[in-house]
């Protein structure tokens, strides 16, 4: 066992994260996030439509003027809402490699993630009222840090994804252990003064 | 191995003495419970309030309060006891385990493989009588996940020992004996951690902001409060109810001020000049209680605080009224955060604290006023093992600075808004060109002197093994991480980040993430890469 050795690391030889095939999601990921935000602006509409015709009425100048830019604001942002899932969908992606699982998302702020299967402690799948119309998933990878979720599985996919998480789990916990405790056995740690 | 039994003789009984320790318990749980369900009180205080008000009638008040006060004593009392006859523990060689509860018995077995720490503490009644509480603690949640009051001390070391023999993979010979002494905190010390601790100034600023409370209460209700007022229509009741109020706290301040009167034999009531002297010297008096309060606290957390090495860890033992011993295996160091504030770094002292996997609050080893050397030589024990070279001594480490744009675009973005709002509202309100101009030149120069203060303190370096990031604005707060016990990586782009080629990478721990901001992306993506490799083929074993 190398206690203390701290090896020169050429990041050339790592694997790298750059030259990675990202799986796309599920497309009907993006039907079902327009259905969600659609719910989501009816209310806004709601609002944006009687705050913006009671300032129309209002009757003075200014606060018409306020009441249009009122109304064009709520519209441009239940635009948005809707766009969105489309917008974003792209970017959005996984990769499972042999030690851990990467994730990316986002449409302006691009977020990139990974877990190695070494630190996972339990992977669940998790399915809305929506994501069961569609037949989508979420996984849930729980690390003692924290949960990382890929949304966008088919539901069957997910299932299989999680047996195949927690095999890999089993597979490295256990070699782990094992040369944990041949550690534990053989050596004795010594202490630097 | 043993088979496992399920006799019911190894199940123990806990001294009496643990009905304080169990008093102590309920006391703070039916309090939270009672803040947390606050509407519930404050309901009936406020309608008792209302009715005393309304029939004029103020010892209603006071039996309401009493009757709640009474209740709550009289629960804690019979929960305490209860929960005294109906605890039970059991230490096998597989786990240990507590049946506990009084309606519903709840049974926690915690296998030893699972427990991450095991803490001693002892009250004042424990001392007295040779006993100790222990708590043991596991990586799932947030509180102790075992507490057994009032048990000797004997077997808590033994437990103890026998989770660090475990851990540290030991041999057994030379676990009780290898401790060596290495800081033993000092009254002057102790003093400095109370000035320099952040309650300190929170607490001093309570204690103005409740004394000028009382002052402006004082001068309101003597300038207005109208005696003849009677209310007759609900509707009076708030304003009764403030009035009620104010003349409360006049009465408190005219109080102290004869006190001081009295003692000092100086008249201050007869002019509003004198009196001002008064409500100045009330607010000195308050701001030094308040301090020697927070002294006070801070003198018995830290009383005789003793830090030993112990094998390839640290434990630490201090505490006037309740001592504390906590241990942990330089191995299970998650983060080791280092915090120097200014008037720390004044002192030349700083705070460290290690954070281990478990997350309960006397988990983690906290050494405040923990002077220059001694900093550097727990550094070292704890990162030994990991065969890094960066040392914690400043002049060692070249730090890497931040991007620049960081400067434009950090987490003070939202201070850099102002230098476009500010200016706004002023010529909104005052339509003044001068006064645009004039807050413009107030500013830019603040905003940018923060900014830059702050990019300059902010910096990060890492090796094949650890990662250290420096941030602060008047003080320094250092954060070092393992690779090998990160948990996740993440990196995160914004617009302004894609746009420039910049990233913010996050190693995420069991306790706490190390971000850094604003890092060229390739750079932080062959950082992801060497944590990830660390992680998945070299550390795989990790707690």
């Amino acid at each position: 066992m190398n206690e203390h050795s701290n090896d020169q690391l050429s990041i050339g030889d790592l694997p790298s994260l750059e030259d990675i095939d990202w799986v796309e999601v599920d497309r009907n990921l993006i039907v079902r996030d327009v259905i969600r935000n659609l719910i989501i602006s009816t209310g806004l509409l709601v609002a944006t439509l009687v705050g913006g015709f009671g300032f129309l009425s209002a009757g003075e100048t200014i606060f018409s003027l306020i009441g249009i830019i009122y109304i064009c604001v709520g519209l441009f942002v239940i635009v948005l809402l809707i766009l969105w899932p489309r917008l974003e969908f792209p970017h959005r992606g996984y990769a499972l490699r042999e030690l851990d699982i990467a994730q990316r998302r986002g449409f302006i702020t691009r977020y990139l993630a990974t877990e190695p299967f070494s630190r996972v402690q339990h992977v669940a799948v998790s399915q809305g009222v929506l994501d069961r119309m569609f037949s989508l998933a979420t996984l849930q990878i729980y690390t003692a840090g924290g949960v990382s979720s890929i949304k966008g599985f088919h539901v069957d996919n997910a299932h299989q994804l999680r047996e195949h998480i927690l095999e890999r789990v089993a597979e490295i916990n256990l070699a782990a252990s094992e040369e944990f405790a041949d550690e534990a056995t053989s050596t004795n740690p010594t202490m630097d003064p | 191995m043993t088979t496992r039994t399920k006799n019911s003789e190894n199940w123990h009984l806990v001294s009496p003495l643990s009905i304080a320790s169990f008093i102590g318990k309920y006391l703070v749980r039916f309090s939270l419970w009672l803040l947390n369900q606050s509407h519930l009180p404050i309901t009936v205080l406020v309608i008792a309030t209302s009715a005393s008000i309304y029939l004029r009638q103020y010892w209603l008040w006071i039996v309401v309060l009493g009757a709640i006060l009474c209740l709550l004593a009289c629960g804690v009392l019979v929960a305490a006891l209860l929960s005294y006859f109906r605890f039970r523990y059991k230490v096998t060689d597989q786990d240990i385990s507590v049946r506990e509860g009084v309606f519903r018995v709840v049974q926690t077995d915690v296998p030893w493989s699972r427990v991450r720490a095991v803490n001693i503490r002892r009250n004042p009644i424990e001392r007295l009588a040779n006993l100790a509480t222990i708590s043991i603690d596991t990586a799932g949640t947030a509180e102790a996940e075992i507490l057994i009051p009032a048990i000797s001390p004997r077997l808590a070391e033994t437990l103890r020992d026998k989770i660090h023999m475990r851990t540290n993979s030991a041999p057994e010979s030379n676990s009780v004996a290898a401790s060596t002494s290495i800081y033993r905190m000092s009254a002057n010390n102790v003093f400095k951690a109370s000035l320099c601790s952040s309650g300190a100034i929170g607490i001093v600023f309570g204690g103005l902001f409740v004394a000028s409370l009382i002052l402006f209460g004082s001068v309101t209700t003597g300038l207005n409060f109208d005696p003849s007022f009677n209310p007759t229509t609900l509707r009076d009741v708030p304003l009764e109810a403030l009035h009620v109020v104010l003349q409360g706290f006049q009465m408190v301040f005219f109080a102290v001020i004869e006190f001081v009167e009295r003692i000092t034999g100086i008249a201050l009531t007869q002019s509003w000049g004198t009196l001002v002297v008064g409500s100045i010297i009330l607010l000195l008096i308050v701001t030094l209680c308040c301090f020697l309060l927070t002294f006070a606290m801070c003198f018995a957390r830290n009383f005789n605080l003793h830090l030993q090495r112990k094998q390839e860890g640290l434990s630490v033992s201090r505490g006037l009224f309740t001592t504390r011993y906590s241990s942990l295996s330089a191995r299970k160091i998650q983060i080791l955060s280092l915090r120097r504030n200014f008037r720390e770094l004044f002192l030349q002292i700083g705070e460290l604290i290690a954070w281990q996997s478990s997350s309960g609050r006397d988990h983690r080893l906290v050494i405040p006023s923990c002077p220059v050397e001694i900093q550097d030589k727990v550094w070292s024990i704890a990162f030994a093992h990991t065969g890094s070279n960066m040392r914690l001594t400043r002049k060692s480490i070249e730090f890497t600075r931040l991007s620049p744009i960081y400067l434009w675009f950090g987490e003070h973005m939202a201070l850099m808004l102002f230098i476009l709002a500010v200016p706004l509202l002023v010529l909104m309100f005052s339509g003044n060109f001068l006064a645009l101009a004039v807050m413009c030149l107030l500013w830019i120069p603040c905003t940018l002197t923060v900014a830059g203060i702050c990019w300059l303190k902010a910096g990060y370096v890492y090796d094949g093994v650890l990662l250290i990031s420096r941030s602060g604005f008047l003080g320094y707060k250092y954060m070092m991480g393992r690779y090998g016990k990160v948990q996740q990586v993440s990196i995160k782009q914004n617009a302004v980040q894609r746009f420039t080629g910049k990233s913010t990478i996050t190693l995420h721990y069991a306790h706490g993430n190390i971000s850094i901001p604003y890092v060229i992306l390739s750079e932080a993506r062959q950082l992801m890469d060497a944590v990830l490799d660390f992680v998945e083929r070299k550390e795989t074993h990790w707690e």
